[in-house]
């Protein structure tokens, strides 16, 4: 049996991350798996953590983090979006961090997720570059959603500083615009939202129309800000649960673990 | 036959199968080659390898129809109804049956290649891993409607499979024959038809299949089962494949000759020329009429409707290098001048009044709504308010008779496109009280503002279409007509059309320069949607503009702008074009070029020209962008040669390169007379076969047989010698 592995540390939000991580586990038919790291022994677990809990004293979490993610069988890493962990001297967030280092889809819960609470994972928001890397980077994990019935809406957002190819010839070449990237990015059952503006906030509009219970973000695992500006925005706006998904994903991400059976790229 | 359309393949052909390797005959200038096999990209590449007579298109799909891959066969001017919403709900065209499928096995496609040789208008493909395949492609340029496929590898993966498929094609009925396959489709407005044949030839570890098909499409009832005679008429049974292969190199050796433009030292712009040049020609017949659709044969995009991009951006270089392939698309029109006719009658005017998006009936087929980003449903104002088509027709007429010299028609089915044109716009201009002549309610070529008073572009184009109305009515004609002319020239004359003295410039439309100024390319990177960027109600009510419109008029009526225009109409508005259509930059390019700005002119050319080979507006996979490749030509010949065709049957040419360039090349036809053309920087070489008028700047000349040398200086051209 895979492993969700829920990553504890000095948060205050303890029972969100942990409703969101067996909500997860329950969606992608995981076992649920809590590691809680620690900077003293004998520091008492947080309360009402109904499900197996291993406890770590470590003064290098990250490091923690990153062999407790590499085991096989972890599929999935569920973490708090505020929690810190014990870091040498001090408790600090790791999330960025650890984005970088583990090569399992990470779920990212903010301190206002419901999710395992009072919903469950039924849709997400998919945001999506136009690219064969990032259809390649989600192809697992779209599979894995599709197959346990969650709802998907891509998003692809143009971003008016970047600029694009995008020749629009009144309504016919949206269309067929659209229609050719549905054909190249999506399966049979994905919806489609093609959006113009900041690419955060475009997405942060649409995951709250669409109802989205989480937004997928695939990335290169490169933290620059030039290279993953919507990743920074997403981590510090904390209002959505994020699933990132590493650039060659393993566990859930892989598309070999994958039991869909669309053929659909993405 | 010259030896170089028997270019030695030919023979290596006959001896060894299908065994020339594809790097023998890449050609830098020349081939466009596709390397891989990629399902994201298949679709583009089906598009920029599509294979086209004018009559039948058939994507350049691989022949075993892998991941991504959407392959079709249509036929022009053969539509079904739509069967949907917004714009599925209007006609496409309906697709015919596939001829290109075999069944292939175990190949890596990642070892695959595609050649389209523009030369000879062959498909090539190669397959290397884990066994050698080779296909060859072709649509009879010499023979419309034969098609012939080609291919050799090991018997193990190569397996022809059934002749013809039907995938994509509703209403298709299949019968397997002795002496083949027979197919058609059939929609509700037309059916198309295919008979295939397909022979196996097995030798020592390796298969030959040679597959024919013949394509017909039609309105009216269609025909019955043909007979086994018949079919081998039909697939020319008597001619060998290497014959058929040599017909058809002939045939676009010939096109070549009379439409090559050369750009030396640019092979990559080279290519990019060549590649939009193979498209226009391979997307109009020089028989009956042609129905262009905006994407050719080349995809499903814009469902095959024919828009302005036919008549103002394709028809030029057609008109100009083999009129036939012109007249045809004239025909395609003047066969619907009643329902032009009607469209205006409905609309209590007079005259005729094209529809903006037309199809078999010549009913206006433009959709009523599409929707945009959010989902929401957005009305499409075109049809009702593009007017403008109306003389856009009407010029490519009068473009078409100056580059021809076709005098019968334009005495007569040119005329009266003229004249029941002009009829629209006489019962369309609004006179106010003081006498000036207006046209209310309508869209320029800038779509971002529209319903407008007095675009320019409209009035301008009216103002000349009841002008040319009226030249062509002489004393030989009846004195109601002559009456009615009189009429035109006091509402040609009595048009505003935004111009002011003092500026210089022209205002787009009444209230343009009211809007709230913003400089597009100061915002964001242009090419840009600006409609999708700003919102629709925000574009409309700022000074963005979509593409050239009051630009446009400079570029179709460059004798009709005062004097100075051009230049101060750049300053204007080129800052403040999105360029939010692939027919933009094209334009742009050959502006800047007539106004002496080559250089600039550069970058937009190059853009232009690259924008299916690169996919710039993602678009590409529903086929070719046939406008943007005019737009090309015409900067080349319009722009950096200056070459216009007067009334007079003077060719004008008034030469701007780059300055990287060294040279520039042009094939034209100048009232039946075909011509080469070459420019340098301070040289003109003019090659006829016989006297030629020509009026350079500064210089009124006749060309002698052969080459005729003309050398710059200063800003005049003088003559400089005949070479032989």
């Amino acid at each position: 049996m895979t492993r969700t592995l829920c990553l504890l540390g000095a948060g205050q939000h303890t029972a969100t991350v942990i409703d969101a991580a067996r909500d997860l586990a329950n969606t992608l038919g995981t076992e649920v798996a809590v590691l809680h790291l620690v900077r003293h022994v004998g520091t008492p677990p947080p309360a009402g953590v109904a499900v197996p809990l291993r406890q770590q004293v470590t003064t290098d979490a990250l490091a923690e983090a990153v062999t407790a993610a590499a085991a096989t069988d972890v599929v999935c890493l569920v973490l708090g979006a505020e929690d810190r962990f014990p870091v040498g001297a001090d408790d600090l967030p790791v999330i960025t961090e650890l984005a970088t280092r583990v090569a399992v889809p990470m779920l990212v819960v903010p301190p206002s997720s419901v999710l395992g609470h009072t919903t469950h994972l039924r849709r997400v928001l998919v945001p999506h570059d136009g690219s064969a890397r990032t259809s390649a980077r989600l192809r697992g994990l779209v599979q894995r959603l599709r197959a346990a019935g969650v709802e998907r809406v891509v998003l692809h957002v143009l971003d008016p500083h970047a600029g694009h190819g995008l020749l629009q010839e009144a309504a016919y070449d949206l269309d067929a615009w659209q229609r050719e990237f549905r054909l190249r990015h999506l399966g049979e059952q994905d919806a489609l939202a093609v959006r113009y503006g900041e690419p955060w906030e475009r997405m942060r509009q649409e995951a709250l129309k669409v109802g989205a219970d989480a937004v997928v973000l695939a990335w290169g695992q490169q933290r620059s800000p030039a290279r993953a500006a919507v990743i920074h925005a997403a981590l510090d706006d904390r209002s959505l649960p994020l699933l990132l998904v590493p650039d060659q994903p393993r566990g859930i991400g892989s598309s070999a673990s994958a039991t869909g059976t669309d053929a659909a790229p993405s | 036959m010259s030896a170089s359309e028997r270019s030695p393949d030919v023979e290596r052909w006959l001896d060894a199968g299908l065994g020339v390797g594809l790097d023998d005959l890449v050609d830098p200038c020349w081939t466009v080659v596709l390397t891989g096999s990629d399902a994201l990209l298949e679709r583009v590449e089906e598009s920029l390898c599509a294979l086209s007579d004018g009559r039948f298109g058939t994507r350049g799909s691989l022949e075993e129809t892998g991941p991504g891959a959407d392959p079709l066969v249509v036929a022009a001017g053969i539509y079904t109804d739509g069967t949907g919403t917004g714009l599925d709900a209007t006609p496409t065209l309906l697709p015919a049956p596939s001829w290109t499928q075999l069944r292939l096995s175990d190949l890596d496609p990642r070892s695959t290649r595609r050649l389209l040789d523009l030369r000879t208008g062959v498909l090539w493909r190669e397959t290397c891993e884990p066994v050698t395949l080779r296909t060859l492609r072709l649509v009879s340029l010499a023979r419309p409607g034969l098609c012939l496929l080609l291919a050799e590898g090991p018997p193990a993966v190569l397996d022809p499979g059934p002749d013809l498929a039907l995938a994509g094609a509703a209403g298709g009925t299949l019968h397997r024959r002795s002496w083949g396959t027979w197919a058609r489709t059939t929609g509700t407005r037309g059916w198309t038809s295919a008979v295939v044949r397909t022979a196996v030839e097995d030798g020592p570890g390796r298969r030959r299949v040679e597959r024919r098909a013949r394509l017909d499409a039609g309105t009216g009832p269609p025909p019955a089962t043909p007979t086994a005679q018949q079919v081998a008429e039909q697939l020319a049974d008597d001619v060998s494949p290497t014959r058929l292969l040599e017909e058809h190199r002939v045939a676009w050796a010939t096109r070549w000759r009379e439409s090559d433009v050369v750009v030396p030292g640019d092979p990559e712009l080279q290519l990019a020329v060549r590649f939009g040049l193979f498209h226009l020609m391979a997307a109009g017949t020089d028989h009956g009429e042609a129905a262009v659709g905006a994407r050719g044969l080349t995809g499903p995009a814009y469902r095959g409707h024919v828009f302005w991009d036919t008549d103002v951006f394709v028809l030029p270089f057609l008109a100009a290098t083999h009129p036939a392939a012109a007249r045809a698309i004239l025909t395609y029109r003047l066969a619907r001048l009643d329902r032009a006719e009607a469209a205006a009658t409905a609309l209590g005017r007079t005259g005729a009044r094209f529809p903006w998006e037309s199809a078999d009936t010549g009913d206006d087929v433009t959709p009523a709504q599409a929707f945009g980003l959010d989902g929401e449903p957005i009305r499409i104002l075109t049809g009702r308010y593009q007017e403008h088509i109306v003389s856009d027709v009407a010029w490519s007429a009068v473009h078409y008779a100056h580059w021809s010299g076709d005098r019968d028609f334009a005495r007569t089915a040119g005329r009266r496109l003229l004249i029941e044109t002009a009829r629209y716009w006489q019962s369309r201009v609004r006179r106010d009280a003081d006498g000036r002549g207006h046209i209310d309610q309508v869209m320029g070529p800038d779509e971002y503002h529209a319903p407008v008073d007095d675009n320019a572009f409209t009035n301008g184009m009216a103002r000349w279409n009841l002008r040319q109305a009226a030249l062509a009515v002489g004393g030989q004609d009846p004195p109601a007509l002559a009456r009615e002319a009189t009429r035109w020239r006091d509402a040609a004359a009595s048009l505003v059309d935004g111009f002011d003295p003092e500026t210089g410039r022209h205002e787009q439309f009444l209230g343009f320069d009211a809007l709230e100024p913003l400089v597009i390319s100061e915002l964001t990177e242009v090419p840009v949607a600006a409609d999708a960027l700003l919102g629709h109600e925000r574009t409309a009510r700022v000074q963005v503009v979509k593409q050239a419109d009051v630009l446009m008029l400079h570029h179709l009526l460059p004798d009709d702008a005062p004097v100075g225009s051009l230049e101060a109409d750049l300053q204007h508005y080129l800052p403040l074009t999105a360029h939010g259509s692939s027919l933009s930059p094209g334009i742009h390019a050959a502006l800047l070029a007539r106004a002496g700005r080559p250089d600039a002119a550069l970058p937009w050319l190059t853009l232009a020209a690259r924008i299916d080979l690169d996919d710039l507006t993602g678009t590409t996979a529903g086929g070719l962008h046939l406008a943007a490749a005019g737009s090309v030509w015409q900067a080349l010949v319009f722009g950096m040669l200056g070459a216009w065709p007067g009334s007079d049957g003077v060719l004008r040419l008034a030469p701007h390169l780059p300055q990287a360039w060294p040279r520039l090349e042009a094939r034209l036809r100048v009232q039946g007379v075909p011509i080469r053309v070459s420019a340098g920087h301070d040289h003109l070489e003019v090659c006829t076969p016989r006297a030629l008028r020509l009026h350079l700047p500064g210089a009124r000349v006749v060309t002698e047989p052969g080459a005729n040398l003309y050398r710059r200086r200063g800003e005049r051209w003088q003559a400089g010698g005949r070479t032989s």
